[in-house]
């Protein structure tokens, strides 16, 4: 239980880390992830089966197009106000390493749209719709604690998430591929991205549920989940538009 | 067109088709059971076949006539107009075998053109039926009858209302909207609308009148005038078409002139946007993509 405790922390410790904007905080982040990884190294948790994740999720997205290279306003919020686009994900997880923690791999797909009436040269708005549409598509490397619900019985998995993202995206002006001077609004953005979340495990509501549907079809949890995400797809910088954001999600999913 | 009536007992059927296979009386076009025509269909010959099952105990002949009124068992000996039998087929030849055969008439034999003239500006609907009694057992001729589900056959010959037409100016295109006129049978008659434009001159003449959109259904309504110039006006009118393809008066004339909008792509350049990496490099993104495939199939290969 001891050794538990101190990967917990190492785990917390991970998440600053990545959290951790500046190189000092990071530093030190560093340092006290080294203080106390080799107790926990040391732990012998059983194995458990390799598993999948199927996950759900919805999020509120607004990229940074504002902090796209040149850009002096933000075309997004001119077009589209303050609000931000709805975003539905759907996400495959597989453990590859399931000891000490989950680790394995995911790919995620996910589908958002925003639509305004297009502007008038007065800038009222005209007769005609425009939209922004992005396909977000991640691989990732996953890690996900479950120790403290499956040793100490805490239903609660704190999960991080990080890999390449790809932003297949594309305009739309009065029903098809806006053109500007001949440039078509569509392409391709990439660059990586992050998740930091917490599920809450659900079997501890319906214990004896739980056990059958583990029995009967094979799905070892429920989960709710929360999870603050960034995406950095802005082609590492170069030239073109933004469209990554940081943004909140929620959903659920379950583990077979 | 093939009907059969649910009510027959014994097995006993007939089926009524009317104009094969085929959607249209002349011009007309037809919706399921309705036969339609107008003006010019006076002197169409509507074909049609009848088939039957169990006939050959038919104590009575097989008849199919057009009456204004209700099919029942016969033809009426007291309706006025009278009904027109356009089909018999002796019980003799029923006893015989025959269990279908194909007939004609022609669209201005309708009762109802004994009062109206074909080609005259009226509306209605006959019935086209068949029917048959079988032998009762013991030979009374008093089973049941065989009856077919009846065909209405309209002559309309009045025009419909011309439709409300809008007009949405777009960047290079005009949306236009059609709603049938009148309310109820009359609206609901309509079955598909027609649209033309033309361009507005300098001089306050028309161009040429080019229609648009084929037929538009009159469910949608709508339409997209495409390929126009920003600035300039177009004269929009449009057309109702109804059941019996009688085709309305233009609508009034509305004005539509198409304007520049700004899209979120216009608006991202606008404010000094760029084109530029995956998004429009060709050979970016499917790198990319394949980039990500080698990831996943990595990860994969790793677990197996």
């Amino acid at each position: 239980m001891r050794r538990t405790f101190i990967a917990s922390i190492l785990f917390l410790s991970i998440l600053l880390f990545v959290l951790a904007r500046k190189a000092a905080m990071r530093g030190a982040t560093f340092a006290s992830i080294l203080l106390i990884a080799i107790p926990a190294h040391a732990d012998d948790a059983s194995p458990l089966p390799n598993t999948t994740i199927l996950e759900l999720k919805l999020g509120f997205f607004e990229p940074r197009v504002g902090d796209s290279p040149g850009v002096l306003g933000n075309p997004y919020v001119q077009t589209f106000g303050n609000s931000p686009m709805l975003l539905g994900v759907l996400e495959v997880d597989r453990s590859l390493l399931h000891a000490y923690g989950y680790l394995g791999v995911g790919l995620s797909v996910g589908y958002g749209e925003k639509y305004a009436k297009a502007l008038l040269a007065d800038g009222t708005p005209s007769g005609e719709a425009t939209g922004l549409i992005v396909l977000p598509i991640r691989a990732m490397v996953v890690y996900r604690y479950d120790v403290l619900a499956h040793v100490m019985h805490i239903p609660l998995v704190p999960y991080a998430e990080l890999g390449p993202v790809l932003y297949p995206w594309w305009t739309e002006k009065g029903g098809s591929v806006e053109i500007v001077n001949g440039e078509k609004g569509s392409g391709f953005r990439f660059g990586w991205g992050f998740s930091l979340g917490l599920a809450l495990e659900l079997d501890f509501l319906n214990p004896t549920s739980s056990r059958e549907a583990r029995e009967d079809a094979g799905i070892h949890h429920f989960y709710l989940f929360g999870e603050f995400n960034d995406d950095f797809a802005a082609n590492f910088g170069g030239a073109g538009i933004n469209l990554g954001a940081a943004y909140f999600a929620f959903g659920i999913a379950f583990e077979f | 067109m093939g009907l059969l009536l649910p009510g027959v007992t014994f097995g006993q059927t007939v089926t009524l088709s009317v104009d094969g296979a085929s959607t249209t009386v002349g011009t007309a076009t037809v919706t399921t059971p309705t036969i339609a025509g107008n003006g010019t269909d006076c002197g169409y010959s509507v074909s049609g076949s009848w088939t039957g099952t169990s006939l050959t105990s038919a104590c009575t002949s097989l008849q199919i006539w057009l009456t204004t009124s209700s099919c029942g068992t016969a033809p009426s000996t007291t309706n006025s107009p009278a009904d027109v039998v356009v089909y018999t087929a002796q019980a003799g030849t029923l006893a015989g075998g025959l269990t279908s055969d194909s007939f004609s008439f022609v669209f201005d034999t309708l009762p109802s053109f004994s009062t109206n003239s074909c080609g005259s500006a009226v509306d209605f609907t006959n019935v086209l039926c068949a029917a048959v009694t079988i032998a009762a057992t013991g030979g009374a001729c008093t089973g049941t009858t065989a009856e077919a589900s009846p065909v209405n056959i309209r002559y309309d010959n009045v025009l419909p209302d011309p439709p409300t037409v809008s007009v949405v100016p777009l960047d290079t295109q005009l949306s236009v909207k059609l709603v049938a006129a009148g309310s109820g049978t009359t609206a609901s008659d309509i079955q598909y609308f027609q649209v033309q434009y033309a361009l507005e001159l300098p001089d306050g003449g028309l161009g040429d009148y080019i229609t648009v959109g084929g037929n538009i259904a009159a469910t949608s309504g709508r339409v997209t005038i495409s390929d126009l110039v920003d600035g300039n006006s177009y004269v929009v009118v449009g057309y109702s078409v109804d059941e019996a393809s009688n085709v309305s008066a233009n609508s009034t004339p509305v004005v539509g002139t198409p304007v520049l909008t700004y899209g979120f792509y216009s608006n991202y350049l606008d404010d000094g946007g760029q084109q530029g990496g995956c998004g429009d490099t060709a050979g970016g993104g499917p790198s990319t993509v394949g980039f990500l495939i080698v990831v996943v199939f990595a990860a994969a290969r790793r677990r197996g």
